[in-house]
């Protein structure tokens, strides 16, 4: 079964300094803390991602923060102009103090 | 920094002098790079996020509720089957080291203000996700240049299915 957190990055083909499409992927629930539970009547209580910072090489290159109202399994896509192959990472923080984190490998070519 | 607790007279001292010395000197030859990238921890907007009303949520995202039309665009579906997803596409025109930050507001969700994206070292100034809306609304993406300006950029959106109920 598909497991929250399990994520997904993926880097276009890359050229010194110019930019290239970066796409990524978390399945998380993204609950608004609002819904119901349809059987018990219950409060769903919130679990969302809030922030979502991305480092290449070590350094930061982007950073989000997140609302309730991004869609569940949140998708995002950014640029990166990398100047050397590296290695992009990506880390997504919630509000239930999970942090999950994916690479991927940049080459220049 | 080597802690010493037997030998704590001068000629330690001195040792750990010359230490600290060498890692200013070199920290100053930037042999140390600094760490721009801590400093890149931007505060979690939190009461901006819960803000109700597009003035209240845009004052509190970005100090300011106007915003100059221009240099801005939105893309987005104008019909959505379904308001839980809807694909959004911000960009701008103008160069991308000028570009500091993008904010997203959904004007008639309960909390408009949506999510913010700093474009630290991004090359390009465009960014793209999916949101929920409950309703037929306007969408508002603005950019907020490195000197402090607002541009927007407004679409309508028609929602067929709401994205927020159960």
């Amino acid at each position: 079964m598909a497991k929250t957190g399990t994520a997904r990055i993926r880097v276009g083909s890359a050229q010194k300094g110019q930019p290239t499409q970066v796409r990524s992927l978390i399945l998380h629930p993204m609950e608004t803390g609002l819904r119901k539970d349809p059987k018990t009547g219950e409060k769903i209580p919130a679990h969302y991602i809030q922030k979502v910072k991305a480092d290449f090489n070590g350094e930061r290159v982007f950073e989000a923060d997140w609302s309730v109202a991004i869609s569940k399994n949140p998708y995002m896509s950014y640029y990166l102009a990398p100047q050397s192959s590296g290695t992009l990472k990506m880390t997504w923080e919630d509000n239930q103090g999970g942090t999950y984190t994916a690479e991927a490998e940049v080459k220049v070519g | 920094m080597r802690v010493t607790n037997d030998n704590t007279g001068r000629r330690s001292f001195l040792k750990t002098l010359g230490a600290t010395g060498a890692v200013v000197a070199a920290a100053g030859a930037g042999l140390m790079k600094p760490v721009k990238s801590l400093a890149a921890n931007f505060q979690y907007p939190k009461k901006a996020f819960d803000a109700e009303g597009m003035d209240a949520a845009m004052q509190a995202a970005m100090g300011t509720s106007s915003a100059t039309e221009g240099n801005v665009s939105l893309k987005a579906p104008t019909i959505a089957e379904n308001g839980a997803v809807v694909p959004i596409t911000a960009s701008s025109d103008l160069d991308a080291d000028k570009v500091a930050k993008f904010h997203i507001f959904v004007a008639k969700n309960p909390a408009p203000y949506t999510a913010r994206f700093h474009m630290v070292g991004t090359g390009r100034p465009e960014v793209s996700t999916r949101i929920k809306m409950g309703e037929t609304s306007n969408i508002v993406a603005v950019a907020e240049t490195t000197d402090g300006k607002f541009y927007k950029a407004t679409k309508e959106v028609r929602v067929t299915i709401g994205g927020c109920g159960g």
